[in-house]
């Protein structure tokens, strides 16, 4: 190629933007015939030469389960679910599939966004934000000091440990996960009754399981919905109690409609039958509890005809369940459930966590074999503190703890930091992988809140509504293109598993959150406590468990030493030391010490309905809706749909499919209706997973309905749950 | 009188080249860039929302002139005996097959992609510079061959264009963007769509020319792809 010939096709002028070699012109000239089918020809020819296959943890959820993902010339070809991990037990569910591909979605956001002057967001450098960010943060604690700065974060391997540290160096306790929003009353509750924050049921060698709220088969988790299929396939009796006959129910047995945020008193009627009736275990009460005489003084008066009053589940049917149980003690068990219908759902969400504990203690299947287990959780042991130096615990108290004395100290409740905002505490907010602004509370009052924060720092991948409402958002790169911290899993064996980077980035700006966090510590001047690679980290903390980053790499997930979990009553880590039918912290928060009722907060008018939400098996909280194959789901079948009963339809004069309008004290709104007879007559069900309103996600918006725009901004007495479903709502046809 | 046919084709892929690099972000060497491929500038607001919310991934409106995005991502049916790709279908997503074609075609040409398009080698504006590569180096066949399987999407992209607008128009989420924005925005669009139909307008004046010149079996793969 002559001067000129390159002259004129690289030069500036000519705005190129490819750079070729000397040969190039040459090359075109003559082997430029290498057509997109000549490729495809030769790829069929090469026979997965260039397979690779790398271990993960799915971010489709909270699970985290274990999967393979193999690539195929670097590109990503199949993912599978880990054998051998616990949760996946070799399958992946759908919303695995789904969010395996967030690493080639074209609504990612790829660089740091900043929010100007009308709301809308331009790109800007690294260098810059992190500089921006840093400028702000001390100026709120110059002014404010830390306890002004906030972090709330949906728990992931190496995200909790980086915010963690990162808003401690900052000086601030104030560190919440999502719970709130999910499993924090039902946790905190089942706390004060067995000292542990949950438990599992034995589900090999069950008889009986009853649930209250929760589905496997809309919530899923691979593991569970096996177990619950191999337990219905030896006619183990399985109970659902949900307004909804929900998509566990092919697995059930009975399906008991119940008015919503009742269940309370459901399980206090069985109460009342198994000591009434004499049909608790003495053994078990005697040796290894306190309170019970408290309790049975006071469940006296829940008798299965007071509970159908209120719960409007027939007497006899209480009746009926509590001898079932009775007779299938101790190989029986109320499942925990997770956030259904008392994770953060009601104003006595709380106390019916420890209803459920109360039930599980008279019938003494506590640690039995078919029971309900506590299992224990390995994690990581000391590191060496100078390569890792521990950050100093910050003074003072987090926001929240004092007015809510019974939160699990391990969430903390995230509506501290609305009200925070909104009353002037809190100055500066960062998010990580978090949509609070569309699932924690009423979006509205959270918007107002986060207008008047100082600074509000988004962490994700994608631009969710919490997104929006951020002044800085910084691009995570996806599950699947980082490796994280390793992650600790629990049960009758202990495992540790990991993610890796399976695929290189497909973008280049974005970061793992270990390298964000990490590059942002050191701008706000507490980098000394960040000097260390993830990689690093990773393999100090396995080593403390005896086992070695590059097993752990390799399978993706390794056996930790046995555990040695034998059958038997457990020693219960309450103060106590027993089962607390009475707890002496509830009693000091101002509430009843003794487990007991507590009804619920709203109750519907004459015309309004209860309004009930809850998972579908293929999308998860806000987070997925965008990703096309799983929004193409719900979209081919409606599932955004809000569910009438057959009755309740018949009386509007609404049939299916036709437009509704739902109205609440708080927002009104239009989609379609599904007339199912699935439904308990009086309430309203509609799907969480819907109604995104951030214009980044196009697949995402305008479909479906919110449920939390319903939802006025409240908090739960003791712990500060969202109370998600104290809320009524009017429908009425309009198309 | 051959010559001077490899003199209008090269022309032409020049100005698909000049054309290509209207759609990525400039900044302030965008006035240039339409100055070179001869074509009305746009007001400046327009041309700044243009760039950083229809032609940034993860943009507010972010549509990108990328091949992979309007195509199926794997061709299932060609790799049996590997198993086919479990998201071959989908589409929406950046490095899918045309991608991987891309890279595998800049390995043999002895080409680096800039980092900023490293999700992106099937971007437009990479594409119609190696449609001019191929103008200038008189690979008529190759040029040929490239512009029927490299260029073919740009109706799928031009209808994404249309639907986004009424999309915009019918957002509840335009409560969260001013109505100054949300005009920007539709201006932007528009004036994509008159730059993209240029770029097919000249895409097609070269498929006529190069047509002229007799290539029965380049014809005929093209028919069969068809």
């Amino acid at each position: 190629m002559t001067q000129e010939e390159k002259r004129a096709l690289f030069a500036p002028t000519r705005r190129g933007f490819l750079k070729g070699s000397a040969a190039t012109l040459a090359l075109a000239a003559t082997a430029g015939a290498y057509s997109f089918g000549t490729w495809q020809v030769e790829q069929a020819a090469a026979a997965g030469g260039n397979l690779a296959k790398g271990p993960s943890l799915c971010n489709g959820c909270s699970s985290k389960c274990g999967l393979f993902a193999t690539t195929m010339d670097g590109r990503l070809w199949i993912v599978n679910g880990m054998e051998d991990h616990p949760y996946a037990k070799g399958t992946l569910c759908g919303r695995g599939q789904g969010t395996a591909q967030w690493a080639y979605d074209d609504e990612r956001v790829t660089q740091p966004m900043k929010r100007m002057e009308d709301g809308s967001f331009e790109p800007i450098s690294w260098d810059q934000a992190y500089k921006e960010i840093a400028e702000k943060v001390k100026g709120i604690i110059e002014t404010a000091g830390p306890e002004a700065l906030a972090m709330i974060q949906d728990p992931r391997p190496s995200g909790k440990y980086y915010t963690k540290r990162f808003i401690n160096a900052l000086g601030s306790n104030n560190f919440y996960t999502h719970g709130a929003a999910c499993n924090l009353s039902k946790e905190s509750g089942i706390e004060q009754a067995i000292g542990a924050s949950n438990y599992s049921v034995d589900w090999p060698n069950t008889k009986m399981v009853v649930f209250i709220g929760r589905s496997y088969g809309d919530g899923i988790r691979p593991s569970s919905v096996q177990s619950i299929a191999a337990a219905a396939e030896r006619d183990t009796r399985i109970v659902i109690v949900d307004p909804r006959l929900n998509n566990t129910g092919i697995f059930a047995s009975d399906w008991i409609p119940i008015k919503p945020g009742n269940d309370i008193a459901f399980l206090l009627g069985i109460a009342n039958v198994l000591v009434t009736k004499d049909l608790y275990d003495h053994a078990f009460v005697e040796q290894h509890s306190v309170g019970f005489p408290e309790f049975a003084a006071q469940v006296a008066e829940y008798t299965p005809e007071w509970a159908e009053g209120i719960c409007d589940v027939p007497a006899e049917k209480i009746v009926e369940i509590a001898e079932a149980l009775a007779k299938a003690a101790p190989a029986c068990a109320i499942e925990p459930s997770w956030r259904a219908a008392f994770g953060c759902a009601h104003q006595n969400s709380f106390e019916t966590a420890r209803c459920v504990c109360a039930v599980n203690a008279l019938l003494g299947c506590w640690g039995q074999k078919g029971g309900a287990l506590i299992t224990s959780s390995p994690k990581a042991g000391e590191v060496d503190p100078i390569k890792f130096p521990s950050v100093p615990k910050p003074a003072g108290t987090r926001l929240g703890d004092t007015e809510f004395p019974l939160v699990s100290s391990s969430m903390g409740t995230n509506l501290a930091v609305l009200d925070g905002c909104l009353n002037g505490k809190i100055e500066g907010v960062f998010f990580y992988n978090s949509n609070a602004v569309q699932g924690y509370s009423q979006p509205a009052k959270w918007r107002e809140a986060l207008d008047k924060a100082k600074l509000v720092v988004s962490v994700d991948i994608q631009m969710s509504e919490t997104c929006m409402q951020s002044d800085y958002v910084l691009p995570e790169c996806t599950v699947l293109e980082r490796m994280e911290l390793p992650e600790f899993i629990g049960g009758k064996k202990h495992y540790v598993a990991m993610r890796t980077k399976v695929l290189e980035p497909v973008h280049p700006e974005p970061k793992p959150c270990d390298q964000i966090f990490s590059e942002l510590a050191r701008a706000c001047g507490v980098g000394q406590y960040f000097d260390f690679t993830v990689e690093e980290l990773a393999a100090a903390q396995l080593a403390t468990v005896g086992a070695s980053i590059e097993e752990v790499t390799e399978k993706g997930i390794v056996e930790l030493s046995n555990p040695g979990f034998s059958y038997g009553v457990p020693k219960f880590k309450t103060p106590t030391e027993k089962f607390q039918f009475i707890s002496e912290k509830v009693g000091a928060a101002g509430f009843n010490p003794v487990i007991g009722y507590a009804p619920r907060l709203v109750e519907p008018a004459a015309d309004e309905f209860y309004f009930v939400g809850g998972k579908q098996g293929i999308q998860s909280h806000t987070m997925t809706l965008n990703l096309e194959s799983l929004n193409a789901i719900s979209r081919e079948y409606d599932l955004e749909r809000v569910w009438l009963s057959t009755a309740d339809a018949q009386k509007l004069g609404i049939a299916d499919g036709d437009t509704v309008e739902l109205s609440s004290s708080e927002f009104t709104g239009r989609t379609r209706a599904k007339v199912t007879e699935r439904l308990k007559p009086g309430v309203v069900f509609l799907p969480t997973h819907y109604g995104n309103t951030s214009p980044y996600l196009t697949r995402a918006r305008d479909l479906g309905l919110n449920f939390m725009d319903f939802v006025p901004f409240h908090m739960e007495p003791g712990v500060g749950a969202a109370m998600t479903q104290e809320v009524a709502v009017k429908v009425r046809k309009v198309g | 009188m051959k010559d001077t046919r490899k003199a209008r084709i090269a022309a032409m892929t020049d100005q698909l080249r000049t054309l290509g690099a209207l759609f990525v972000r400039l900044g302030d060497q965008s006035d240039a860039a339409y100055e070179a491929a001869s074509v009305a500038s746009v007001d400046p607001a327009v041309r700044h929302r243009l760039e950083t919310d229809l032609l940034t991934p993860g943009g507010a409106a972010s549509l990108l002139p990328v091949e992979s995005l309007y195509k199926m991502w794997a061709d299932p049916s060609w790799r049996g005996r590997d198993g086919a790709c479990a998201f071959g279908a989908s589409k929406h997503l950046y490095m899918g097959d045309p991608a991987q074609h891309m890279m595998a075609l800049y390995e043999r040409l002895e080409i680096d992609v800039p980092p900023e398009f490293a999700a992106m080698p099937d971007h437009l504006t990479l594409l119609c510079e190696v449609a001019a590569l191929y103008g200038d180096a008189g690979n008529h066949p190759a040029l040929r061959s490239f512009l029927n399987e490299h260029l073919d999407w740009l109706g799928a992209y031009d209808a994404e264009l249309a639907a986004c607008t009424s999309a915009l128009d019918g957002s509840t989420a335009s409560t969260l963007c001013t109505k100054e924005r949300l005009q920007e925005l539709n201006a932007a669009i528009a004036h994509v769509r008159s730059l993209l139909k240029e770029v097919q307008n000249t895409t097609d004046r070269l498929e006529a020319e190069l047509g002229k010149v007799e290539d029965p079996r380049g014809q005929n793969r093209r028919n069969e792809e068809r």
